[in-house]
């Protein structure tokens, strides 16, 4: 028992001679890899458009529950969310969000730098999450795929979709 | 009852049953899509499948639809076996083929069968490389979105709309794998149950374009027991609530429904399914609103009507304390004037704030004498109120001049189900079970005697044996003969034409020999002859076959039957307080209306006979109306689902509603306002110290329960607000409830409490019980791996049986009367050359009072029209759509003139309470004059 | 002989500030070598090194504020912090930290610094009682039947050394140690006396009355500010003087080759200390009963076989 006690001091003490393993933060910035899980922002899809459909499974998968959002129909068919909102004062960086997002919409970021003096400023609105770029995903496109007819992509247009079936006719 | 094993377990059987509702009962998950619990079985989709053994020898077994198979004794079948589940995930993954990935943009994702079988049988990667079947969607109205694409043809639709609700024009179209849903051309869906097609397809085909427009998925809805508002049949209804995140959405974001075995099963009326959105409505009455006496440059107002501004509650309530202090210094008269549409509680509160003696009902004479007349007549032991699953089961049925169809239409969706009670039977006797839906219907069996008298031709006429359409004056007599018939005695059938006296003669036979008839009537006719015709008939046919006969008399409003319990017979009417006010007219007098628009109650002159004798009048109401114009002080009044109450249905059944939400900005429940300026009164008589201490709805509902005898049921109808379930109250919100710190996060980011219910033991938060299977109060139909509204199988006693934990109804014990002595008075109306007697036709989007607030109802409302037969037509020299001219009762309107074959000679059908003729409800019948406008304009319409 | 009044005064007052100071540097030093033992730099940012992160946390303490629980019995607990700082001051009176420095040559030095530091375990119970809290009153317990139990072995394994020297006069024992310090014949009575050490100190692994894991911080949970911060500095100039104790008892005072006697102190010292703060980074707590059975079963005995084995040989020569 004594030596046990004894080696765990010895073992304590080497460490007097190791490396630090932190780094002097912010004089030296850490790596961070592309898929760290910092703030969140919400993507665009290749032509530029809201990838976020509103379809609230974030909102459902989120554990602190601080995002909540309302869905709107456009005139172009697309469904988007009428505003957007995270309270990142809320926030526990799980990523859950992002795993549960159907169209690649809502995206982790490596930025984890975002403290405030006031509480009321961790709250971001769409406008403050919404970045014009796809993220990590660049090709990505929900409605090029779901079969919901949109401005520019009519019913059968979608990948691996026929042509409507005109039920008027015989459909020999 | 068989015993059968399933999987190696033994489970006890209804005799008859098929399989899968066995396995559903017992508690087995399988998944299935045509099984309806209401329409049977048709084995379309092959979903249910199971392996059915010959004996306990067989090993190999061989695949049955488990909704197709009857149980027999001492059966083995196996719901796990490989074969059985390979066979039912082949199935699904052929469904999913061309289906068209976007739940995610799909408002059905999250409550969606198709998502919760997909899920129960295993399949999860798409394999088939093929392309997709598409389809081009339709417009079905402003109610019903249609996205074909997502269809999995399991027929749903079509054999609700069809089969079970009577309409036409939804049907299956091209064949195969093409199969399409819809209608012969863009439009709205005609038939007034096409909301159900929400709830019934098990997919996002049919999805409620209301709830598109401020979506949020079902567990972010906080929800609770409520009942529909929109008619006196008082079907149950789970409103969705949620909190708006940014100060401009809608609170109130859909009603489903509310599985209530003895009113409205699983079914609502669209009337009843769209018309919540009225609470979000621009007229909504939010803050607390006083006449101003600015002046300002210009307004809409007429003369004598009032111009509002908002107000802060306080100086608002400490004004209406200050008239209560005058009043019991006996400075000032205080008059209050109930409501048919407001709950037992609030009447009951202004009836107690202001003294039996000047409480009035809020109805005209004629409307309070009819309501009385159908108590009076539920009152006799003869006859018996009859639930829905006991109008369904009628062997004969006489509808006399009351167009369920619009009215009171639950109860026609449920006579639609009675008319198949001969085929039924026919297939009992061939040893066919009612569940089999397809060859049960295929059965070539003569209707059930359904026999309609009455005014407009109804929707059920495709299923009535018999429809005799005359004024009110003919119904009664036709009515009246049929009573003596029943008796033997044919003086009255005598005096009939001879094709009328011949379908007479056939309607008093078959409720003769009917063994379970049924009486339909009610107070739309607005005569006092038919309901004593009705009761009379139920009666009669009670004597000869000395059981109680049912008698269903539907009343016009949500608790008209309950407003009617405040007052004897002949008191209580606007005619009578109009008198009374102008015999008073030296005090000052203050007027409480409690959620009333008087003009749609009374005539006009009768009603500014009373805001002219009163100096002060204040309205507690939902909507702007017309009444509001001439109020001085208006409080915000919570809808049904703001607040907590009970109503009392066209049965007499009491039924409490609890709320599902708060209201926005000041709303409060009627009862509160008065409460609360009763405690702003510095000196309070013992009778406002009683009211001043009212906490909770509850306590209401138990003084009521101590002061009226019929209402003892009250303490009995819920818990109070006490009740705890394992030391817990009820949650409203779902388990998964989201956005819990961002939904108010940007007005301010620190957490406040939820707000306490004093009402109900239930919580505004994820907080409680959660489980429907605990308690009824849960309305969160939810089980897991069963998100849709399917669910309510699990929480049902059997398949269609009781929910959990309910008993049945509960009917407010009313005195056992019999029958007033009543003769049918010959008369003859007069008519003169241009004279037209109008009489009420009934609309269900228009005719509810509430609904028509709702934008989509709104939206496919009639314009004002008045209906009249081709012979006046001729006499008038009009055409169809002719703007005409309608004087009826004082008042004039511009209408578009309507010709109906039907429509009976000498009479002009106006619809009652159609927005721009509310104020002729009151009126109808009446003598009228209708005449073409001739300064029409090109392209002008009414 | 008689020394100027200076002298003596510069001694009180010398010794007085570097025990201070020592112990609040201690704070730092502490820290720092915890960091780099688990392999981060510790607190680094103020002044060279970090070094004025003392004056830092000074300046945090004496701004916080002084707050007085209202349940709290005010006068005791008051004065619970001041206790433990006057005990070990007064007990560095009577070191002698070389030949010329020291306070006092008492010639009960030994007792006189045993009875100091059973006075220190009042203010840890007092402090514990007044603050009126179920934790603090826990750790305030437990401080007592700790105290109680390790000062026993703790006076017994001092008395070898009391035998060898045969004098309690601390002077006269580090003159004793001449021809050889005393850790080699009382190698038993300097283990257990280090044990005991680490005990009447609360230091880590026997902080049982301030155990941050069961008894949220044990007998000073109430104390903030600068009362809390003389909590915080008693228990460094303890561990200084149980260092500077077993320096002068068994490591032969200031004795040794080359290096002034100061130097020699001090560096023995230094040597105890960081060995304490070893301890704190490598050990961990035992359990409260482990505690005192350790106490009693182990040390105990152990002490008084030292004691007669001692005294035998001592005999036994003669």
């Amino acid at each position: 028992m004594i030596a046990s006690q004894l080696r765990s001091m010895w073992l304590v003490f080497r460490h007097l001679f190791r490396r630090n393993a932190t780094v002097q933060y912010p004089e030296e910035k850490p790596y961070l890899a592309p898929r760290y899980r910092g703030r969140i922002v919400l993507t665009r899809d290749p032509d530029g458009e809201e990838r976020c459909v509103a379809c609230n499974l974030c909102a459902a998968a989120c554990p602190p529950d601080c995002i909540a959002l309302q869905k709107t129909e456009d005139e172009d068919g697309r469904w988007r969310p009428a505003w957007f909102r995270i309270n990142f004062s809320r926030c526990i960086m799980c990523g859950l969000c992002e795993d549960a997002c159907p169209t690649y919409a809502i995206q982790l970021t490596p930025d984890f730098e975002m403290c405030e003096y006031d509480r009321q400023n961790m709250v971001y609105e769409k406008e403050d999450l919404l970045i014009s770029g796809p993220g990590k995903y660049h090709d990505y496109s929900f409605y090029r795929i779901a079969g919901k007819a949109v401005a520019g992509k009519k019913k059968g247009e979608a990948e691996q979709e026929s042509k409507p079936v005109e039920i008027k006719s015989l459909n020999l | 009852m068989p015993t059968i094993t399933i999987d190696g377990k033994n489970y006890q059987a209804e005799e008859q049953e098929n399989l899968l509702s066995v396995c559903l009962t017992a508690g087995i998950n399988l998944p299935y899509f045509c099984w309806h619990p209401a329409m049977g079985s048709v084995g379309a989709c092959r979903q249910c499948a199971v392996i059915e053994y010959k004996n306990t020898d067989d090993k190999h077994g061989r695949l049955v639809m488990s909704c197709m198979t009857q149980v027999r004794e001492g059966g083995i079948y196996s719901v796990d076996a490989t074969r059985a589940r390979q066979f039912r995930g082949g199935i699904i993954e052929n469904l999913m083929t061309n289906h068209p990935h976007d739940c995610p943009v799909c408002e059905e994702g999250g409550e969606c069968h198709l998502q919760d079988m997909t899920e129960m049988s295993g399949h999860t990667m798409r394999r088939f490389r093929g392309r997709k079947r598409t389809h081009r969607n339709q417009y079905l109205g402003p109610f019903i979105n249609h996205e074909m694409n997502r269809c999995i043809a399991c027929y749903r639709c079509t054999r609700f709309y069809r089969d079970y609700a009577g309409g036409t024009d939804l049907q299956p179209l091209a064949r195969n794998n093409q199969v399409y849903f819809g209608r012969h051309e863009d439009g709205l869906l005609e038939n007034g149950f096409s909301g159900n097609l929400v709830e019934v397809c098990p997919t996002g085909v049919f999805t409620d374009k209301t709830f598109s427009k401020h979506f949020v998925r079902k567990w972010d809805l906080q929800s609770a027991p409520s009942v529909c508002e929109h008619c006196a049949v008082g079907c149950n209804t789970a409103p969705g609530a949620r909190a708006p995140g940014n100060g401009k959405d809608p609170i109130l974001r859909r009603v489903v429904n509310l599985y209530n075995r003895d009113i409205n099963g699983y079914f609502l009326c669209d009337r009843g399914r769209f018309g919540y959105d009225y609470v979000n409505s621009e007229k909504r009455i939010k803050n607390v609103l006083v006449a101003c006496e600015k002046n300002i440059i210009s307004s809409t107002a007429a003369p004598g009507e009032r111009i509002h501004g908002e107000i802060h509650p306080e100086p608002a309530v400490k004004h209406l304390a200050r008239h209560l202090a005058e009043v019991q210094q006996g400075r000032r008269r205080l008059i209050g004037i109930g409501s048919p549409r407001s709950s037992l509680e609030n009447n009951f509160a202004l009836r107690e704030l202001v003294g039996k003696n000047n409480f009035f009902s809020g109805l005209s004479a004629r409307d309070l004498q009819l309501l009385q007349l159908v108590d009076r007549t539920q009152r006799d032991a003869r006859i018996h109120c009859p639930t829905t699953p006991e109008i369904e089961s009628a062997d004969a049925i006489l509808i006399l001049g009351e167009d369920i169809d619009n009215t009171a239409p639950r109860v026609a969706l449920a006579v639609r189900q009675a008319a198949r009670n001969r085929q039924k039977r026919q297939a009992q006797q061939l040893q066919i079970p009612l569940w089999q839906d397809a060859s049960v219907r295929q059965l070539r069996v003569e209707a059930s005697p359904i026999f309609f008298i009455g005014l407009e031709k109804p929707r059920l006429a495709d299923i009535t044996s018999a429809t005799l359409l005359g004024t009110p004056e003919q119904t009664a007599l036709f009515a009246d003969s049929i009573a003596q018939l029943i008796l033997g005695d044919d003086t009255g059938a005598r005096k009939l034409a001879p094709d009328c006296r011949a379908q007479v003669e056939q309607v008093a036979n078959t409720l003769r020999q009917a063994e379970n008839p049924l009486i339909i009537s009610g107070c739309g006719s607005r005569s006092s002859d038919i309901i004593h015709c009705a009761g009379k008939i139920a009666a009669t046919l009670a004597d000869t076959s000395s059981s109680p006969c049912s008698l269903y008399l539907a009343c016009p409003e949500v608790n008209s039957l309950g407003l009617t319990q405040f007052f004897p017979a002949g008191e209580g009417d606007l005619e009578q307080l109009a008198h009374t006010l102008e015999i008073h007219s030296g005090t000052p007098c203050t007027l409480i209306v409690l959620e009333n628009d008087l003009y749609r109650r009374a005539d006009r002159h009768t009603v500014e006979r009373i805001f002219n004798s009163a100096d002060a009048v204040i309205l507690i109401d939902t909507l702007l109306n017309n009444t509001a114009r001439h109020a001085d002080l208006i409080f915000p009044a919570a809808a049904t689902a703001e607040s907590q109450g009970t109503y009392i249905n066209s049965q007499g059944t009491a039924q409490r509603f609890y709320a599902v939400c708060e209201g926005a900005s000041y709303i409060q429940e009627s009862w509160r306002w008065l409460v609360d300026a009763a405690n702003f009164c510095k000196q309070k008589s013992p009778q406002l110290a009683t009211i001043a201490a009212w906490r909770h709805s509850m306590d209401l509902s138990e003084a009521l329960a101590a002061n009226f005898h019929q209402f003892e049921v009250l303490e009995k109808i819920g818990p109070d607000e006490n009740y705890r379930l394992n030391g817990l109250k009820i949650a409203r919100q779902s388990h998964r409830y989201s956005g819990r710190t961002a939904l108010g996060a940007k007005a301010q980011v620190a957490e406040l409490p939820p707000h306490p219910d004093p009402d109900a033991p239930m919580t505004f938060s994820m907080e409680g019980i959660q489980s429907p299977a605990m308690t009824p109060l849960s309305a969160h139909i939810w089980s897991p791996g069963w998100n849709s509204n399917q669910s309510i199988i699990k929480f049902q006693q059997e398949i269609n049986g009781h929910r959990l934990g309910v008993r049945g109804s509960v009917p407010i014990r009313r005195q056992p009367q019999p029958l007033p002595e009543w003769q049918l008075a010959a008369s003859v109306p007069a008519k003169t050359s241009k004279t037209l007697t109008a009489v009420p036709l009934y609309r269900l989007f228009g005719s509810g009072e509430l609904s028509v607030g709702a934008a989509a109802i709104a939206s496919v409302t009639d314009i004002p029209f008045a209906q009249i037969s081709r012979e006046d037509a001729q006499r008038l020299d009009v055409t169809a759509g002719d703007i005409g001219q309608l004087q009826l009762g004082g008042e004039s309107h511009t209408v578009e003139i309507r010709i109906s074959d039907a429509q009976p000679p000498g009479t002009v059908g106006v619809p009652s309470g159609l927005p721009g003729l509310e104020t002729l409800a009151a009126l109808l019948p009446a003598p009228a004059q209708l005449e073409r406008r001739s300064d029409r304009e090109p392209g002008e319409t009414p | 002989m008689t020394v100027p009044i200076w002298i003596t005064l510069l001694n009180i007052f010398g010794i007085l500030a570097a025990a201070v100071l020592l112990a609040a540097l201690l704070t730092w030093g502490e820290r720092r070598l915890l960091g780099l033992w688990q392999d981060r730099p510790g607190p680094n940012r103020v002044g060279p090194f970090g070094l004025l992160q003392v004056v830092a946390d000074m300046i945090k303490l004496f701004f916080k504020e002084d707050f007085v629980p209202r349940f709290a019995d005010v006068p005791v607990f008051i004065l619970a912090p001041a206790v433990v700082m006057a005990t070990m001051l007064l007990s560095f009176a009577v070191l002698p930290i070389s030949p010329t420095i020291g306070v006092i040559d008492l010639n009960i030095g030994l007792l006189f610094i045993l009875a100091m530091s059973s006075m220190a375990v009042y203010s840890v119970i007092l402090g514990g009682y007044a603050s009126n809290n179920k934790y603090a009153l826990l750790g305030g317990l437990r401080a007592a039947a700790q105290t109680v139990s390790y000062e026993v072995f703790m006076g017994l394994s001092l008395m070898g050394v009391v035998m060898l020297s045969g004098s309690f006069n601390l002077r006269e024992i580090v003159s004793a140690q001449q021809d050889g310090w005393y850790l080699l014949p009382q190698f038993i009575g300097f283990v257990v006396f280090f044990i005991a050490g680490i005990a009447e100190s609360h230091r880590l692994p026997f902080d049982l009355p301030e155990a941050e894991h069961e008894l949220t911080a044990g007998f000073h949970t109430e104390y903030s500010g600068m009362k809390f911060g003389i909590f915080f500095v008693g228990e460094y100039l303890s561990v200084i003087l149980i260092s500077a104790l077993i320096t002068t008892l068994f490591l032969g005072g200031w004795l040794g080759p080359w290096l002034p006697p100061l130097v020699w102190f001090s560096l023995k010292t230094a040597f105890l200390v960081l060995l304490f703060i070893l301890l704190r980074a490598a050990l961990p707590r035992p359990r409260y009963d482990q505690l005192m059975q350790f106490g009693w079963k182990v040390m105990l005995p152990l002490s008084l076989l030292n004691l007669l084995v001692t005294a035998g040989a001592l005999l036994w020569i003669g």
